[in-house]
C-alpha cells in the first residue's frame, strides 16, 4: 500500500512475521537498523531515519533519505507481528516499492541470523555463539555468511534502478528523435532541430550509460559490496583527539587547574578558601 | 510500594561548602552539616531520636555519627548503596518516622576523599566482570554507544557542563565555583573518548544533614518545611556487562525508580509536571541518559532539548540549578542528600538568584555504580 502526494513523502508499508517475542525482537531490530545506515530515534514504535547517500537522479531507492518506523505486536509466544512503514521522497514504480520489501526482509534476516565467527581474529579467544564483540579484548566479530536475503535486496534495488535508468534513456531518446524531426521539416528553422536531437541524445545516452554501468555492478559485484552492512568500529584516536593536552592524573586537580583563568564569579558568592596553607 | 506522601516532613537541611578540604577532617564535616541543620530545624541534638549516616568508604558503622556528634546510645545505622547511599540513608529514617517508630531522625551524608588516596571510583568489584574498569571508561561506552545510535555528538555534552558550571558559579557551597566556556570543554584533555576533563565530575570532600519527622509535628520544630513526596529505589542485578543485549543509552534502574515515583504521585508528564530536578551528573553523558530516563526527553531527543535550552537555569526544566556533581562536587556520601539541600531551599523560595519560579515538585536522582550494574534513588519534594 502506499500513499504521498506532490511535495510530500511517499510511504510504503507491509507486514511481516518475526520469530520471538517483542521485547527481543525489537532490540535485534534496532541493532540491526544501524548497520543499515539508520539512526534509530524512536524505540515503540522503533524509528530509524536514514540520510540520502547520493544525489536522487543518481541513487536507487535504499539511498534515498528514508524514515523507516517498525511498529511490533505479539502474534503468539514465540512470533510477533511487524508492520514497516517506509517513507520515502518518491516512488516511482512498484519495483522501488519491492525495493523496500526487500530491505526490510534483509533487516529481519540479519535480526534472526545465527551469528558470528566464534574464534577471535585479534586474541584467538573461542566466543560463545551469540556474542558480537570478543569476551577477552572486545573486537568486534564478524559473521561467518550474511544471509541470502542481503544479496536479494541489492539486486532488487539495482535492477529496479537499470530497468528506470534505461526506460528514461529510452523514452528521451524516442522524444527527441520525434521532436527533432518534426523541427527539422515543419520548423521555420532547422537548426533548432539539429540543437535538440543533439541535445537530446547526449541526455538519453547518459541516462543509458549510467544504466549500463549500474547493471554492471549489479552481476559483477565488488568483494566488498556486503561489507557495508557489517558494523565499523574505529580502534585508532582521532586527529583531533591526538591534538588535545595530555590528560591530568586527578579530574579533580585537572579541572581546578584548566578552569583557574575562567570567569571568576562575584567576590560576594565565593567562600571562603579552604586549601590548607601547607599544600 | 505504599504511597507515603507527605507524611514525613523535612524540617531542616545542611550541607558544607563542596571541595577539597586538606585542613578539616570527617567529623569536623559532619558536625558543620549536622549543626546548620539543628539549627535550620530549631532543635537540639540531643533531641534526635535515631539516626541514619550514608559514606561509602570514609567510616564504618554508625560509630561515624555518634561520635563527632556526641549522640549516644541512641539507634544510628550506617548505610551504603554506592553512590545512591545519601538518599538511601534518608529514605531508611523517613519510613521509620513514618512508622511512628521516632518521632525526629537525623540523617547525615558525608565522604572526605581527598586525603584518602581515592581519585574516582575504582575498578570492578569482580576479577572477572568488568577487570581492568574505570567509571570514565565504562560512561565512556555509553557515550560512544549513544553517539553512534541517535547522532548526537560532544557539543551536547559540553553544554550540559557548561550549563552546570554556570549554575555552580552561582553557588557560595560549590566545589568549582567557576563559569567554563563551551570552548574549554571541547578542547579540555580527554579523559575516556569521547569524555573529556569537563565532563566529569571531580572527587570531593563535603557532608550534608537533613532532620525529619513526622509531617503532622513539623510545625512544632519550623514553620517552614517541605515533605517528601515520593520516594524510589531501583538496585539492579548488576548483570548488564555479561549480557549481549544489554543497551548503554538507557539505564534500567533510573526507569524503574522513577516508575516508582511517578506511579506514587500519578504522574505521567513528568516534563510538565516536575518543576525542577537534581540528577546524578557524574559524568555529561549520565545527565543526557538521564533526562531521557525520566520522561523529561524522548529517546534520542535530549539534543534538541539540550540546544533549546530546556535544562537551563531559566529554562522550561531546570536541571542542576546548584551546579550538579560536575560542579558541586562529589563526596558520594553526601551527594544525594545535597540535590535534596538545593531542593528543599528551592521550595523554600531561599535559592537566591538560582531561584526556580513557581517552584511547586522538586525530583532529586541519586545514580550509584557503573552502566550495567547501578542503583538508583529518586526522592519527590513538595510544600506539605
Amino acid at each position: 500500500m502506499n500513499s504521498g502526494g506532490p511535495g510530500t513523502t511517499q510511504e510504503h508499508h507491509f507486514t511481516r512475521v518475526i520469530r520471538g517475542d517483542v521485547d527481543s525482537v525489537r532490540v535485534k531490530i534496532v541493532d540491526v537498523l544501524e548497520e543499515f545506515h539508520y539512526s534509530v530515534v524512536g524505540h515503540d514504535p522503533i524509528q530509524g531515519k536514514r540520510l540520502a547517500q547520493k544525489n536522487l537522479w543518481v541513487a536507487h531507492t535504499l539511498e534515498y533519505e528514508t524514515h523507516l518506523t517498525v511498529l511490533l505486536r505479539p502474534k503468539s509466544a514465540a512470533s510477533t507481528l511487524a508492520t514497516f512503514d517506509y517513507a520515502v521522497p518518491v516512488l516511482f514504480t512498484n519495483g522501488d516499492r519491492r525495493s523496500l520489501e526487500r530491505e526490510a526482509d534483509a533487516i529481519i534476516a540479519l535480526a534472526t541470523a545465527p551469528a558470528i565467527q566464534a574464534a577471535c581474529p585479534s586474541c584467538e579467544t573461542e566466543n560463545a555463539a551469540a556474542v558480537r564483540f570478543c569476551r577477552a579484548c572486545g573486537t568486534p566479530l564478524a559473521r561467518n555468511s550474511l544471509p541470502a536475503e542481503l544479496e536479494v535486496m541489492r539486486m532488487t534495488a539495482n535492477a529496479t534502478a537499470v530497468q528506470q535508468e534505461i526506460s528514461i534513456s529510452l523514452a528521451i531518446a524516442l522524444l527527441t528523435l520525434v521532436i527533432s524531426a518534426v523541427l527539422l521539416n515543419f520548423g521555420k528553422v532547422p537548426t533548432w532541430g539539429v540543437v535538440v536531437f543533439v541535445i537530446g541524445e547526449l541526455i538519453a545516452l547518459r541516462f543509458l550509460i549510467a544504466g549500463l554501468r549500474r547493471l554492471h555492478r549489479t552481476i559483477n559485484p565488488l568483494p566488498s559490496s556486503q561489507k557495508e552492512y557489517q558494523p565499523e568500529i574505529s580502534r585508532s584516536i582521532p586527529a583531533h583527539e591526538k591534538a588535545l593536552p595530555a590528560p591530568p592524573l586527578s579530574v579533580t586537580e585537572g579541572t581546578t587547574k584548566l578552569i583557574a583563568n575562567s570567569t571568576q564569579p562575584p567576590a560576594s558568592i565565593i567562600g571562603p578558601k579552604d586549601t590548607d596553607p601547607i599544600q | 510500594m505504599k504511597n507515603l506522601s507527605d507524611r514525613v516532613a523535612i524540617i531542616g537541611m545542611g550541607c558544607t561548602k563542596f571541595g577539597e578540604h586538606w585542613n578539616k577532617s570527617a567529623e569536623d564535616l559532619i558536625v558543620e552539616a549536622a549543626f546548620e541543620a539543628f539549627e535550620d530545624a530549631g532543635v537540639e541534638p540531643s533531641a534526635i531520636e535515631a539516626a541514619w549516616v550514608g559514606t561509602l568508604v570514609s567510616g564504618i558503622s554508625g560509630q561515624a555519627l555518634s561520635r563527632p556528634l556526641k549522640l549516644q546510645y541512641i539507634p544510628i545505622t550506617r548505610v551504603e548503596n554506592m553512590c545512591a547511599t545519601g538518599q538511601d540513608a534518608l529514605r531508611n529514617a523517613a519510613f521509620a518516622v513514618a512508622s511512628g517508630a521516632y518521632d525526629l531522625a537525623l540523617v547525615v551524608g558525608f565522604e572526605k576523599l581527598k586525603d584518602s588516596g581515592y581519585s574516582g571510583l575504582p575498578g570492578a568489584a569482580s576479577t572477572v566482570i568488568g577487570a581492568g574498569n574505570t567509571a570514565p571508561g565504562a560512561f565512556a561506552l555509553a557515550a560512544n554507544r549513544y553517539f553512534h545510535r541517535y547522532g548526537t555528538g560532544k557539543e551536547e555534552l559540553a553544554m550540559i557542563s557548561v550549563k552546570n558550571h554556570f549554575n555552580g558559579a552561582r553557588n557560595k557551597k560549590a566545589h568549582f565555583q567557576k563559569e567554563i566556556t563551551l570552548e574549554q570543554a571541547m578542547k579540555a584533555p580527554m579523559i575516556a573518548s569521547p569524555l573529556g576533563l569537563l565532563d566529569c565530575c571531580p572527587t570531593t570532600d563535603g557532608a550534608a544533614a537533613a532532620i525529619i519527622t513526622r509531617t503532622e509535628l513539623a510545625p512544632k520544630f519550623n514553620k517552614d518545611f517541605v515533605t517528601i513526596k515520593a520516594m524510589g529505589l531501583a538496585v539492579g542485578p548488576g548483570t548488564g556487562r555479561m549480557d549481549p543485549d544489554f543497551d548503554f543509552t538507557s539505564f534500567p534502574e533510573t526507569k524503574a525508580a522513577a516508575r516508582q515515583v511517578y506511579d506514587q504521585l500519578g504522574i505521567r508528564e513528568p516534563r510538565r509536571e516536575v518543576s525542577m530536578a537534581e540528577v546524578h551528573d557524574c559524568f555529561s553523558i549520565t545527565e543526557m541518559i538521564i533526562y531521557e530516563d525520566l520522561g523529561f526527553s524522548e529517546p534520542g531527543k535530549a539534543k534538541a532539548d539540550i540546544d533549546a535550552g530546556t535544562f537551563a537555569l531559566k529554562g522550561a526544566l531546570p536541571v542542576n540549578t546548584d551546579g550538579g556533581l560536575k560542579s558541586f562536587g562529589h563526596p558520594i556520601g553526601a551527594s544525594g542528600l545535597r540535590m535534596l539541600y538545593e531542593i528543599y531551599h528551592q521550595l523554600l523560595g531561599k535559592a537566591g538568584e538560582r531561584q526556580v519560579k513557581d517552584m511547586k515538585l522538586g525530583l532529586a536522582h541519586n545514580l550509584g555504580g557503573n552502566p550495567g550494574s547501578f542503583t538508583c534513588s529518586i526522592i519527590a519534594l513538595g510544600h506539605p
